[in-house]
């Protein structure tokens, strides 16, 4: 069952990638084009053309790639919640008919995300060696730092695949959710910004601490906050334990109620 | 350079361990198992990591 879930995986993953591009004269050329044409507009729309400027910063680039840092793994996050919240549902024919670990359909889901992620960094590191961006060691944090970040992508994921089958209406409410959360996260304006009692509620949201570390990292050439990355770190795994447990608990009537 | 050699040893170290303790996914214990060993592996990274500039 494991050897055949993993296979499975890969496979869904790989027809994920093709499906999205069926058809096309492209093919699979537009997973490069996408996130070009998304970096274009973070970097040359908003951050060029519309005058972004990161205060206290003299570098031209610097809310290009402020803006950048934090939206790409944003992106990535919300498509790996949103998609997995109906997966159970949207793989119901395969549910049905080969007795596959449920779990795994929400890794071919970050699976798939990752790769695109992976795509849109590549482009955007390719952007700071042509700007002659200082690299140091502390971006050695970011690919743990976004791993973090999608294992709490897959608990909510999890959480957000279980309920949903009972309840139809949760697909629009994590995207209600998603969209308030994007607005509530430092991603596109700077934390100073905001009124003193906003942000003292913000810095418990895990967004915003993951979001503020690509930022010391890409933008300030700092270490993340220790402490915050490591209460986080056993949050997320809380609720990846929380999820797969009540999962466990109600898998015989999702499967039933499939 | 000790930055990269840590998250090296301390990567194939995280993997020897899952991979001996999860080469197949029969028992359902061994998933939160793999939880357990992942937060320490996670927190280790972060919270040593500085440690080592």
């Amino acid at each position: 069952m494991a050897a055949l879930s993993a296979r499975l995986t890969w496979d869904l993953t790989k027809r994920d990638f093709s499906e999205r591009f069926a058809g096309s004269i492209l093919g699979a050329v537009w997973a490069f084009i996408w996130p070009l044409v998304n970096l274009f507009i973070y970097i040359v729309i908003f951050g060029q053309f519309m005058g972004g400027r990161l205060p206290g910063s003299s570098d031209v680039y610097a809310y290009s790639i402020y803006l950048s840092v934090g939206l790409i793994p944003w992106t990535c996050f919300a498509a790996s919640i949103s998609r997995s919240a109906t997966v159970f549902l949207d793989k119901k024919p395969i549910i049905s008919k080969v007795d596959v670990s449920l779990p795994s359909l929400l890794v071919f889901i970050n699976l798939s995300e990752t790769i695109t992620f992976i795509i849109t960094s590549a482009f955007l590191f390719a952007f700071l060696i042509a700007t002659d961006y200082a690299f140091s060691l502390k971006l050695l944090l970011f690919p743990f730092i976004f791993y973090l970040q999608q294992i709490l992508a897959f608990g909510l994921g999890l959480l957000s695949a279980t309920l949903t089958v009972f309840l139809r209406d949760l697909k629009e409410v994590v995207g209600i959710i998603l969209q308030l959360w994007f607005w509530f996260t430092p991603i596109v304006y700077v934390t100073n910004i905001l009124p003193d009692k906003v942000k003292s509620v913000l810095v418990f949201s895990p967004t915003f601490i993951i979001t503020e570390s690509y930022h010391r990292i890409f933008v300030f050439n700092d270490y993340p906050v220790v402490s915050s990355l490591v209460i986080l770190t056993a949050i997320a795994h809380f609720i990846l334990f929380a999820s797969y447990a009540l999962f466990r608990a109600l898998e015989k009537d999702v499967r039933d109620f499939l | 350079m000790i930055q990269a050699l840590f998250l090296i040893v301390w990567t194939a170290l995280f993997v020897m361990i899952a991979y001996i303790s999860w080469k197949e996914i029969v028992k359902h214990w061994k998933v939160y198992l793999m939880m357990a060993y992942n937060w320490l592996y996670l927190t280790g990274i972060f919270f040593f990591y500085p440690k080592f500039h």
